[in-house]
């Protein structure tokens, strides 16, 4: 590879794609454009608030989350003292809220971010590689999009048997990265055929280097958008798993367990079922707008789809 | 049309195949061998346990036990439930017409409500009623499907008492009840869980079938039927709607895997005694070979509804069956 650096000064050029392409639109750029919007503006504020919440939980806590409060006393609506209400072990509801989000975020970000890396390699390869290969490798990826994920992963959970915070996450991220696959397949398809991939490659670069210094890093914006759809879904996934009794092992507070805690007495402490849900369903919202308007900034001819 | 028919099936059979795979990776790479409780057992001595691993065809070499494994899939022969002690096909014979009625009646309402509500939003676009409609369809879109599912209960069941909280028939009354009686039994208990899968699939429904009617609304077919003098209503409602179904056909095909997980907790949270209610139970009893048929049926129902949706979107446009 003695000619490699040639190709890395005749580094391609610096607008290639303004469609697609993250290297040419600073983070600051990003931020300004998904601003502009009302709805961007609200998600972004929301998910800020709500990252600074979970970080200065043990400041912002009332309570001490793992602690009953008056054993023997049960559960008890919100009030003055408790906004939340407490549960059916008299533990404070916006404490165990609070410590619960820094659960349900970490898993969340650590799932998409492996589900991400994941798919962005493998998806690279395949559509890099081309030909057989990547038929072969996407005929996978269709069988494995025809099992609905829960079931995969209860499937899994099944045969393996309870698992800890770690390995749920590891579980999450890698029956999540299917659908990130897909469509960083599609980019370093496209990217194959495009000059500055060609040049390259006629110059002499090596598959791998072409592979990593010219597609991976131009596959990146729309896996960025997949990303942030991912954790969404993940923040769901993981509260839902926790509901149904096999994701983050209680006492652990998080979003899902704090509902499964009132699922027995869900027609006299609706408090336990009704403010996770509405965190839950913000941290979704606001996810979604900013992918949302992600997308849109990654791609100006979209800039004004709804 | 036959010729495509005919491939779409092949390509459905070569993913089934390799689901079928990807199960028996999974068993054989769990920690331990596979049916370890039932093997680690400490009533059984050594010599039965090696009678039950010679039974279950665990001292074969992994290559015979795959064949043996995809041979018996094929048989549709799916194991017997280690909790029930019961085939897997018995038992999801039960719970799959219950799902199948679950999931037809909320695909039905969703698309239904969702092709009405992105119409009316579409035919007075950037309306403040459309703006509205916009926010709600976004916001139920992102909603966990267990946690509707909870806060409706909590709501229409719990507080109101205008459904049953739970079940598919009455757990006394049904059977002393005329056949029509009977068939509104079922209806109300069918209600909420129904409506919960609705609610979340019409939103998604509603904006794409907004954004494909504002795809096909500047066409030249459409210009012509205004010149015609056609009212803004019709022009929607009978000339653009035809042509903008297409992508919510294939939105069926594309949502059905969330549809089916979505199914698994609107089950579990309405004891509807459907497939997904028998994995979730299947799993708390640590019943593998039972979740395990779940998976691959419901994969099964994946792969011929993607079938049935190119097949309809095929129907609708000519242009996709020779694709």
């Amino acid at each position: 590879m003695a000619d490699t650096p040639v190709v890395a000064s005749l580094a391609i050029p610096a607008l290639p794609t303004p469609a697609s392409s993250l290297s040419s639109t600073p983070f600051s750029r990003l931020l300004h454009l998904m601003w502009r919007e009302r709805s961007g503006r609200w998600a972004l504020l929301f998910l800020a608030l709500l990252v600074a919440a979970a970080l200065a939980a043990p400041w912002l806590a009332p309570f001490d989350p793992a602690r009953p409060l008056d054993p023997g006393a049960g559960a008890a609506g919100p009030s003055l003292s408790h906004w939340f209400g407490t549960d059916l072990t008299s533990r404070d509801v916006l404490s165990r809220m609070l410590y619960g989000s820094r659960v349900s975020l970490a898993v969340a970000a650590l799932a998409a971010l492996l589900a991400s890396i994941v798919g962005l390699l493998y998806g690279g390869v395949a559509g890099f590689a081309g030909g057989r290969t990547d038929g072969a490798m996407m005929r996978l990826i269709d069988a494995l999009l025809a099992i609905p994920r829960i079931l995969l992963l209860l499937t899994v959970l099944a045969l393996w048997g309870t698992v800890n915070v770690r390995a749920l996450i590891l579980l999450i991220g890698l029956t999540g990265w299917f659908s990130v696959a897909r469509l960083a397949r599609a980019e370093a398809s496209a990217l194959r055929e495009r000059e500055f991939v060609l040049a390259a490659r006629a110059l002499g670069a090596a598959p791998w280097r072409v592979f990593v210094r010219y597609v991976l890093p131009h596959a990146t914006g729309p896996v960025l958008v997949a990303a942030t759809i991912a954790i969404g879904q993940v923040v769901v996934l993981e509260a839902g798993l926790s509901y149904l009794g096999y994701g983050v092992p209680q006492p652990t507070p998080t979003w899902g367990n704090i509902i499964r805690d009132g699922r027995e007495t869900i027609a006299s402490t609706w408090w336990l079922t009704v403010f996770p849900g509405l965190a839950l369903v913000g941290t979704a919202l606001a996810v979604n707008t900013v992918a949302d308007r992600l997308r849109a900034a990654l791609n100006p001819r979209q800039l004004h789809a709804p | 049309m036959i010729a495509f028919l005919f491939r779409r099936l092949l390509q459905g059979v070569a993913i089934l195949v390799t689901v079928a795979t990807v199960t028996f990776v999974l068993i054989h790479a769990a920690p331990g061998e596979p049916f370890a409780g039932q093997l680690d057992d400490v009533r059984f001595t050594p010599a039965q346990q090696a009678e039950l691993r010679r039974q279950r065809g665990l001292d074969q070499p992994l290559a015979t036990q795959y064949v043996r494994y995809m041979g018996r899939l094929a048989r549709g022969d799916l194991d017997v439930s280690l909790a029930q002690q019961r085939p897997v096909r018995t038992i999801l014979a039960e719970a799959l017409p219950r799902t199948l009625l679950l999931m037809s009646a909320a695909l039905f309402g969703g698309f239904a409500l969702g092709i009405l509500v992105g119409a009316l939003q579409a035919a007075r676009a950037g309306s403040w009623a459309d703006r509205v409609a916009g926010r709600i369809t976004v916001a139920l879109a992102a909603l966990p499907d267990f946690w509707l599912a909870l806060t409706l209960l909590l709501l229409f069941s719990v507080r109101l008492r205008w459904f049953p909280v739970s079940g598919m028939v009455d757990p006394t009354m049904h059977e002393y009840l005329s056949p029509l009686g009977r068939l509104r039994d079922v209806a109300w208990h069918l209600a909420l869980p129904a409506t919960t899968m609705a609610l979340i699939f019409a939103a998604v429904v509603a904006r794409y079938q907004r954004q494909a009617l504002l795809d096909v609304l500047p066409d030249d077919f459409v210009r012509s039927a205004r010149a015609k003098g056609v009212s803004e209503r019709g022009v929607v409602l009978r000339h653009a709607l035809r042509n903008a179904l297409l992508p919510t056909i294939t939105l069926f095909g594309m949502a059905l895997p969330a549809l089916v997980g979505g199914s698994l907790f609107v089950e579990f949270i309405f004891a509807w005694p459907g497939m997904g209610r028998a994995a979730v139970e299947a799993l708390s009893a640590r019943d593998y070979p039972v979740v395990l048929g779940t998976t691959l049926v419901s994969s099964a129902l994946v792969v011929v509804g993607s079938i049935v949706a190119d097949l309809l979107a095929a129907a609708a446009d000519p242009r996709l069956r020779r694709g």
